[in-house]
């Protein structure tokens, strides 16, 4: 496959391309995808710096691990994986908040969401696009890492409970607890910053 | 590595190449048997007929329990016997039937006398009777 | 509405409950108000997720974000380009073991194969000692082996023979 055809070419055809060493076909698949993984990037770490650093690394990753790549997923939920994990690995090894802490405390004494009052009003009805983002974004930060990425990767990525749970290597029961912490969590800090304004 | 302990298309590499080399040392141990036989006069006194024997026939005669002291060759004949082919043969006054039995292993018939069963290998040597008188037969494989 | 109801609730929310356990949820929710608002909740904010989902762009051009992979990719490529290299060790431990085992049973094979007696005078000698038959009723045959030198003697001798073997006969020479 000649440098002229890249762009035309499917993922498949540049993955193929890409595992004989054509890095210009490579670079044709980071051209293509470099937006979303960012953003997964973005929406785990909170960090413009960070997310660019990490996106980065889940490319050089991706090179390395392409013979892992089988073709059962999309080329960009294999990336958004390898971004995931990275940036599950990053946050770990980051200083833990206080708030972290407390509420990894409160999932493992499995009661807190169950607790929190239901939200009756929804929060975030009439919220602009723009202004909701930026509500969403900052609670996302008030989470955990982990159900931080549960969240991201089935609201964002459409990822069953079983794919969430092969990405990031956990059972599909600690999936599903994590999410349903995280949305009630969310859904308490939404209607929060609702009073607020 | 694969978890597996053996692969399977390097155990089959590895069988295809040692049944080769099985069936090259079978077809080694079934290959014709080139022998000699000589007709050794033996006697107590320094010899005066016939040439001597080779130093190390002469060595491995004198380590055996003979009453002679002196040996030397009166005639050899140099012959190839094929797996299980018995090749007759007349040196001196005796008759001999050597057959080839494989695996370098050689019957020889003294005829009139008896039948040897033995191995031939390289460095071995059948020593026994023969019809002339003072005399031995000497059979070994040769080269 | 313990734990597992709260998850059963979310996995109906998911589409991830097969179809005759979603309709006794739907029908659990549609009787019962604490469920309903529990699943409307849930509702509400995986709709604001979806909604929020941040379209970003990288924030950087495509070549210079480019350039800094190749760069690496490049500078990490005769690590990985080195590693791969095989000792000679685990080169005979794989092909050794698998070799080693075919051999064996080869070895054995043959060693069957070649022993196996076609007479019953190979029954009784083995490599180095000679079987030996006489002809003649009344003859005998003498064996001496010297195994160093690799020397069998058999001597057929009859009671008006000659012998050249001494009276004392030694055992064979070793």
């Amino acid at each position: 496959m000649s440098g002229q055809n890249y762009s035309s070419a499917d993922d498949t055809a540049l993955v193929k391309a890409a595992r004989r060493g054509e890095l210009a076909a490579f670079e044709e698949l980071v051209f293509r995808h470099r937006d979303p993984i960012y953003a997964r990037a973005f929406s785990m770490t909170r960090n413009e710096q960070d997310a660019i650093d990490l996106s980065q690394e889940a490319w050089i990753k991706g090179w390395q691990r392409l013979e892992q790549f089988q073709g059962d997923s999309s080329f960009t939920t294999w990336m958004t994986r390898i971004v995931i994990n990275l940036c599950l690995d990053h946050l770990r090894r980051q200083k833990r908040h206080r708030a972290d802490s407390i509420e990894e405390m409160d999932e493992e004494s499995g009661g807190v969401e169950r607790q929190m009052p239901v939200v009756t009003v929804n929060p975030t009805a009439g919220l602009e696009r723009a202004e909701l983002r930026k509500k969403i974004d900052g609670a996302l930060g008030q989470l955990s890492a982990e159900h931080r990425a549960v969240l991201v990767l089935h609201e964002f990525e459409d990822m069953e409970y079983k794919e969430i749970a092969k990405t990031i290597g956990c059972s599909i029961g600690t999936v599903m607890s994590r999410l349903f912490y995280a949305r009630r969590k969310m859904a308490a800090l939404l209607a929060d910053m609702r009073k607020e304004t | 590595m694969n978890t597996k302990l053996f692969s399977t298309t390097r155990l089959a590499c590895a069988a295809l190449f040692f049944f080769l080399l099985a069936g090259v040392s079978a077809q080694a141990a079934d290959k014709p048997l080139k022998l000699e036989a000589q007709l050794i006069l033996c006697s107590n006194d320094a010899p005066t007929n016939g040439k001597p024997v080779a130093p190390e026939i002469e060595k491995k005669l004198k380590r055996l329990p003979l009453k002679w002291q002196h040996y030397s060759v009166i005639s050899a004949q140099t012959f190839t016997v094929a797996k299980d082919e018995i090749k007759p043969l007349v040196i001196g006054k005796s008759e001999l039937a050597v057959k080839n039995l494989g695996g370098e292993r050689v019957e020889v018939t003294l005829v009139g006398h008896g039948k040897i069963t033995q191995s031939l290998k390289k460095g071995r040597t059948l020593v026994t009777n023969s019809n002339d008188d003072a005399c031995l037969i000497v059979v070994r494989q040769i080269d | 509405m313990n734990h597992e109801q709260q998850l059963k609730l979310q996995s109906f929310l998911d589409g991830e409950l097969p179809e005759s356990e979603a309709r006794e949820i739907l029908s659990w929710t549609q009787r019962d108000g604490a469920a309903a608002a529990l699943l409307a909740e849930l509702k509400n904010t995986r709709a604001a997720m979806t909604q929020a989902d941040p379209h970003l762009s990288l924030p950087e051009s495509r070549e210079f974000f480019w350039s800094k992979i190749e760069r690496e990719i490049q500078r990490r490529e005769p690590v990985a380009a080195s590693t791969p290299e095989i000792s000679i060790y685990t080169v005979l431990r794989r092909w050794l073991l698998p070799a080693f085992a075919v051999c064996t049973i080869v070895i054995a094979g043959l060693i069957a194969h070649f022993n196996v007696p076609k007479t019953a005078v190979e029954t009784v000698a083995d490599a180095d000692t000679p079987a030996v038959e006489t002809t003649l009723a009344n003859s005998d045959a003498t064996t001496y082996r010297d195994a160093s030198e690799g020397t069998t003697l058999v001597w057929f001798s009859s009671a008006a023979d000659d012998n050249p073997v001494p009276d004392k006969t030694p055992a064979a020479i070793n």
